[in-house]
């Protein structure tokens, strides 16, 4: 009873190991180190050979497939080429490295911005005229995250442009000091006119940057602008003829400091700036202010 | 008692076959790695999988390498009944399997054809830039492989 017992085990286990063997892959020789390997093909007929194993230098293995008419074949040569693949379904949009503290490089806020502005007392409400501005206020910036939160500090670089316009009859002129005013043109005929100041400047922002969720961003900034380049124009159309009277060398405040709050949805964003002090330094121009400026701006890393 | 040996013995052996119906790779996402800190694991099924033509996505991506020599042998033995395959290897070891497995189940016309396929991809034998990271994604649909792989090969 038990040698029967026994031989029935053995039997057993000889019948499990043939059905591992059954979903064994499908080799067919296995050679290691082999000194060299010939592929050749001709006429449909594949052959293999293989000569030396890493014991025996005179081993030769020949391997041979031939294909009639009606077979179907696919090969595929690989020449090594390393492979990457596309997961349709990435456990949240950033890559592990971005949930690490890192600094980055990044060009971002293409802004465009209105405001009034104010000049000088007495003359406010009645030449104070409106205020245009754009610019990108990251050019270049450098920012460090802190976290998967992407709480990021930033400092940068930008350039902007922004127009003051005078409203009512008045004109800019420069005095023989060389001090920029403003004289009142009641009186004179002018089919159209228009008084403009234009100041470009560099800006230097410092930006806090806080991500609410995956969709709002809001930001607070310091902007330290160098007013790099000003003028003014007069234009005027008399019968039908535009002229163009324009004032350079302006005497402009090279430093100015703003404070800048915004806020983004999808990276589109709204902003408020508020510029505290006047464009030019008593003496050499009107007390010349664009105190709020609200704007859109695009936000997102350009490259 | 011979005869009651031999039932149980012919028992046995078919219970060793039926149990072969089912894949090696099913009992990988069965939770074990659901706390490892060196696997992500990433389920879809539902309007997500259908939203790309796939009635079930599941992937599986470990870092540490024992892992992965696991994960490696359950797909070679699913793969040695695909019905195709088309394979790299490096250094004897695979680094690159995509596997057609088949109908999910029996049906009576094929618009009620499922398919399994199977991706694998093992970095650490990459060429240019190695890193120790093993990938398998499973998926179903009622794709055909080409489609499949147009999803996933890069």
């Amino acid at each position: 009873m038990m040698k029967q017992f026994a031989l029935a085990m053995a039997v057993m286990a000889m019948m499990g190991a043939h059905a591992q063997t059954i979903t064994a892959p499908d080799t067919v020789r296995v050679i290691n180190n082999p000194s060299q390997v010939v592929i050749t093909e001709k006429d449909g007929e594949v052959t293999l050979n293989v000569m030396g194993d890493g014991q025996n230098k005179d081993y030769n293995y020949q391997y041979r497939i031939k294909h009639g008419d009606n077979d179907l074949v696919s090969t595929t040569q690989r020449e090594g080429h390393d492979l990457e693949f596309n997961f349709p379904f990435k456990k949240g949009n950033d890559s592990v490295d971005n949930k690490k503290p890192h600094a980055q490089l990044f060009t971002s806020d293409i802004y465009i911005g209105w405001g009034g502005h104010s000049i000088g007392p007495g003359l406010n409400g009645i030449v104070a005229g409106g205020h245009r501005e754009f610019g990108v206020l990251n050019f270049l910036s450098v920012g460090y995250v802190f976290n998967r939160n992407r709480t990021r500090l930033s400092l940068g670089s930008g350039i902007g442009y922004s127009t003051y316009s005078l409203k009512n009859r008045y004109f800019w002129e420069r005095t023989d000091e060389g001090i920029l005013g403003i004289y009142s043109i009641d009186g004179v005929d002018y089919d159209k006119h228009s008084a403009t100041l234009s100041v470009v400047n560099i800006q230097f922002p410092l930006m806090f940057n806080q991500s609410l969720g995956r969709k709002w961003d809001v930001a607070v900034a310091g902007v330290m602008n160098w007013n790099c380049y000003a003028s003014v124009n007069n234009s005027y159309r008399i019968d039908h003829d535009n002229h163009h009277i324009g004032i350079n060398g302006l005497h402009q405040r090279k430093i100015s400091f703003d404070a800048l709050g915004m806020i983004s949805f999808r990276g589109i964003a709204a902003y408020v700036r508020y510029s505290p002090q006047s464009l030019f330094k008593g003496g050499c121009g009107p007390e010349l202010k664009n105190s709020w400026t609200i704007g859109l701006s695009i936000r997102g890393r350009f490259w | 008692m011979k005869r009651y040996i031999v039932i149980f013995m012919l028992c046995a052996y078919c219970a060793a076959l039926w149990a072969q119906d089912g894949l090696a790779i099913n009992a990988l996402f069965d939770g074990r790695f659901k706390q490892s800190p060196t696997a992500t694991e990433i389920l879809v099924d539902g309007g997500k999988a259908r939203a790309i033509g796939l009635d079930i996505y599941r992937s599986l991506t470990v870092t540490d390498m024992a892992q992965g020599k696991a994960i490696e042998q359950n797909v070679t033995h699913d793969g040695a009944r695909a019905k195709s395959k088309e394979v790299e290897y490096r250094g004897g070891r695979l680094y690159y399997g995509f596997y057609e497995l088949g109908l999910v189940r029996p049906v009576k016309t094929e618009k009620q054809a499922r398919y399994r396929y199977v991706f694998y991809l093992n970095q650490s034998l990459a060429n240019k830039t190695p890193q120790n990271r093993v990938t398998l994604i499973y998926m179903e649909s009622k794709h055909g492989p080409e489609k499949i792989k147009q999803l996933i090969k890069k």
